[in-house]
């Protein structure tokens, strides 16, 4: 007698204490990519709810999917060989719908709503997704269509707090792989990304880690930190760090597949692959306190630096950077004045930006190393030292005349202001500014001058070495103090 | 061979033979625009800048023909709308009629393909690309190489967007297909026969997309081509009435 009862203490026991885990085929995921199993991931995910929380697992398969709804202290894991499947719209049926949002008119579509995705959550904590699984966006739209059952997102948070995303593989993603607005606390670590449209989009969050992490994103912004009006109201994005990632502007689908291909130089903006890390263009909101390190581009735009909304962009830190075959600037830095916010929104301010140990082999040279602000409104306190840049070169005697115009209003890009009239350095409206130990070549002769200053007040060059012997001259100055130059 | 030119009015159509010089055009919602059909099955958008070229052939396993290399095709022409009878031995016994008309929604066209009694394999072929973004000389050949420069094809499934024309300046042409459709990037340098352009690969500057589906006997298939905008978001199970629709204009 006594042995059966501790057998039945130890039963009760060991159900009390087992972990709780929630596997979506009991609750009648079927996993043949063909049957439509968000319902029953849902209602796994409630279950979970119910219990006080707990992990959703995806065993082995490939589970065709609608939106699937996070909850608070749900852990969403996708175990190895398991594929959520987004499943294209059939009449009318598919994503939840975009819902309303008053304040759609300052961001793109995409950035206004959120529960026309694959995975959405809002107003949560304590939420991860994780997992050796793929998230396969197949149908999910880069597009405009606003029909009924379109979704266009795979993985979107908004007003979130304690979110890890770790480990999982993304591919075709539809606008963006992950779309966070408003989270904070937020991990992503480890994620291989192949898609679409954007990456990673880091919209008005606070203290994010983004590690690790593979981006190939040829046809747009791969990590993008971004501060829009989605959310109703101003709120900036900061304490963020960006550490150990590559990205990449390879053939779509082909980092997946690991063939790295180069046939599709295009991107659909027509200014050839992107794939780059970025902040902006969404800028009503700030950018603050960031670090950029440890990683690299390689075949894709270069590293831009955007204020355009009214955001404050300051104290940013960004090194040990490499990049290869780089299709336009290697640095853009732009303060501009498109002011997509509300009315009376005042211009932005860029300030205090250290670029440090930086590495650039193959570079277009069309732009060159571009720094704009406005004319009133100048880029401030900026420090670029130990930097080697390989540019290709090809500049003409005809393109040193040129006059870039002041396109205030104008969607930031390198290619905005046309080619421009220097070859390694254009720096326009800006303050203090100091490049150190910086050395520059070119593959084939280049006829512009070296560097061009206009408008700027306090310039140090400190032992900057151009390799430019077809240069007429180093420097033209227009309207600019005299540089201190330091050999 | 000599050339006969046969013209024969039926009430306001205008029939003619495979043979005839004339090329149709189609006009759409603005006055500025038109679907230039230099040879049958081949529609050019000028809207007014060249938007791209959809053309169309015929595969039958290893085999596959140009519309031009069969023998009868019989083109109805009426006023914003062109139809074909197409026959030929590698349509087996049966017939293929296709019906093209101008959308008034929106800039574009809507196509109803119907095959009768053709063999099992039968396959439509059909290449989408050439929008240069640019005026185009008519007179000169609109499905060039030069014309599919930098040209973006996101296709999902059956729905392409071609995007084309210059940063700050990008434009866009959408197309709709059937949902089996099958598609691969393709090389518009090798437009020899539907096949070879179908196999000839990604890697190219002369990017154009290609694709095929099934056609099956006694079933009504519809593609579509158009601007989108707010008022003109498609999809395909829309372009039946869309059709009706359009034949009612």
């Amino acid at each position: 007698m006594k042995k059966y009862i501790g057998i039945i203490l130890l039963a009760i026991t060991a159900h009390t204490n087992a972990s709780t885990f929630f596997n979506v085929k009991d609750f009648g995921a079927k996993a043949d990519g063909k049957t439509i199993d968000s319902p029953a991931i849902n209602s796994a995910i409630d279950a979970a709810v119910k219990a006080g929380g707990g992990t959703v697992i995806l065993p082995a398969g490939t589970y065709a999917s609608y939106s699937i709804r996070l909850k608070s202290n749900i852990c969403l894991q996708l175990e190895a060989g398991a594929t959520l499947l987004a499943a294209f719209p059939e009449n009318g049926i598919g994503y939840d719908a975009a819902e309303p949002n008053a304040y759609n008119k300052y961001q793109d579509f995409g950035h206004s709503h959120w529960q026309n995705s694959l995975i959405w959550g809002e107003n949560l904590e304590n939420v991860t997704i994780c997992g050796q699984g793929l998230i396969d966006g197949a149908g999910l739209t880069r597009g405009e269509s606003r029909l009924p059952g379109v979704g266009n997102k795979a993985i979107s948070l908004k007003l979130c707090r304690n979110v890890i995303l770790r480990d999982v593989k993304m591919q075709h993603c539809g606008h963006f792989a992950l779309l966070a607005t408003g989270v904070d606390n937020l991990t992503v670590d480890n994620l291989l990304i192949d898609t679409n449209r954007d990456g990673l989009d880091i919209d008005c969050c606070r203290n994010v880690r983004i590690s690790n992490c593979t981006v190939n994103s040829p046809w747009d912004d791969a990590i993008v930190l971004k501060a829009s009006y989605g959310l109703g109201f101003f709120r900036d994005t900061e304490n963020v760090t960006i550490t150990n990632c590559f990205v990449s502007g390879y053939d779509r689908g082909s980092v997946m597949n690991g063939t790295y291909l180069t046939d599709e130089p295009q991107a659909p903006d027509q200014g050839y692959v992107t794939g780059r890390i970025k902040c902006g263009t969404e800028s009503s909101g700030g950018f603050k306190n960031i670090a950029i390190t440890n990683c690299i581009f390689e075949h894709c735009r270069g590293l831009a630096l955007e204020t355009v909304d009214g955001g404050i962009l300051e104290d940013i830190v960004i090194s040990n950077i490499t990049m290869r075959d780089i299709v336009n600037s290697p640095i853009f830095l732009r303060l501009g004045a498109r002011m997509r916010s509300p009315e009376n929104t005042a211009v932005g301010q860029m300030k205090r930006i250290s670029i440090n140990n930086v590495n650039v082999y193959n570079a277009d040279s069309r732009y060159g190393c571009l720094i704009s602000g406005l004319p009133g409104h100048a880029i401030e306190d900026i420090k670029l030292s130990n930097i080697r840049i390989v540019y290709k070169g090809g500049g003409t005697a005809e393109q040193a005349q040129l006059t870039p115009p002041e396109s205030e209003k104008l969607y930031p890009e390198p290619w905005m202001f046309g080619i421009i009239p220097s070859s390694a350095f254009y720096i326009r409206h800006a303050k203090n500014i100091e490049i150190s130990d910086v050395d520059i070549s070119f593959m084939q002769p280049d006829f512009r001058p070296s560097i061009q200053l206009d408008d700027v007040k306090g310039s140090i060059f400190n032992h900057v070495r151009i390799n430019q012997p077809d240069a007429p001259k180093t420097f033209v100055l227009i309207n600019s103090d005299e540089p201190l130059v330091y050999k | 061979m000599k050339r006969i030119i046969v013209l024969v009015c039926l009430f306001s159509g205008v029939l003619l033979s495979s043979n005839a010089i004339s090329k149709p055009e189609l006009k759409t919602k603005n006055e500025a625009a038109s679907i230039v059909i230099e040879q049958p099955l081949q529609f050019s958008f000028l809207i007014p800048e060249l938007a791209g070229t959809l053309r169309f052939g015929f595969i039958n396993g290893k085999e596959s023909r140009w519309p031009e290399q069969l023998k009868s095709i019989q083109t109805i022409v009426k006023p914003g709308r062109i139809d074909y009878k197409i026959k030929d031995a590698f349509l087996g016994t049966g017939e293929l009629v296709v019906k093209a008309i101008g959308l008034t929604s929106t800039d574009g066209l809507i196509l109803q393909l119907e095959a009768t009694n053709t063999p099992d394999g039968l396959e439509l072929f059909w290449a989408a690309g050439g929008a240069s973004g640019k005026q185009a000389d008519r007179n000169t050949g609109l499905f060039k190489t030069e014309y599919c420069r930098d040209n973006v094809f996101v296709m999902e499934r059956n729905d392409l967007t071609i995007f084309y024309g210059e940063s700050m300046k990008l434009k866009t042409i959408n197309f709709l297909f059937p949902v089996e459709t099958e598609s691969a990037l393709a090389d518009a340098r090798q437009q020899t026969s539907p096949l070879i352009f179908l196999n000839s690969g990604k890697k190219t500057d002369s990017p154009a997309l290609t694709g095929k589906f099934k056609l099956v006997s006694g079933k009504k298939y519809y593609i579509c081509v158009y601007r989108q905008t707010k008022e003109a978001d498609y999809d395909y199970l829309l372009l039946p009435d869309l059709f009706s629709m359009a034949v009612s204009k």
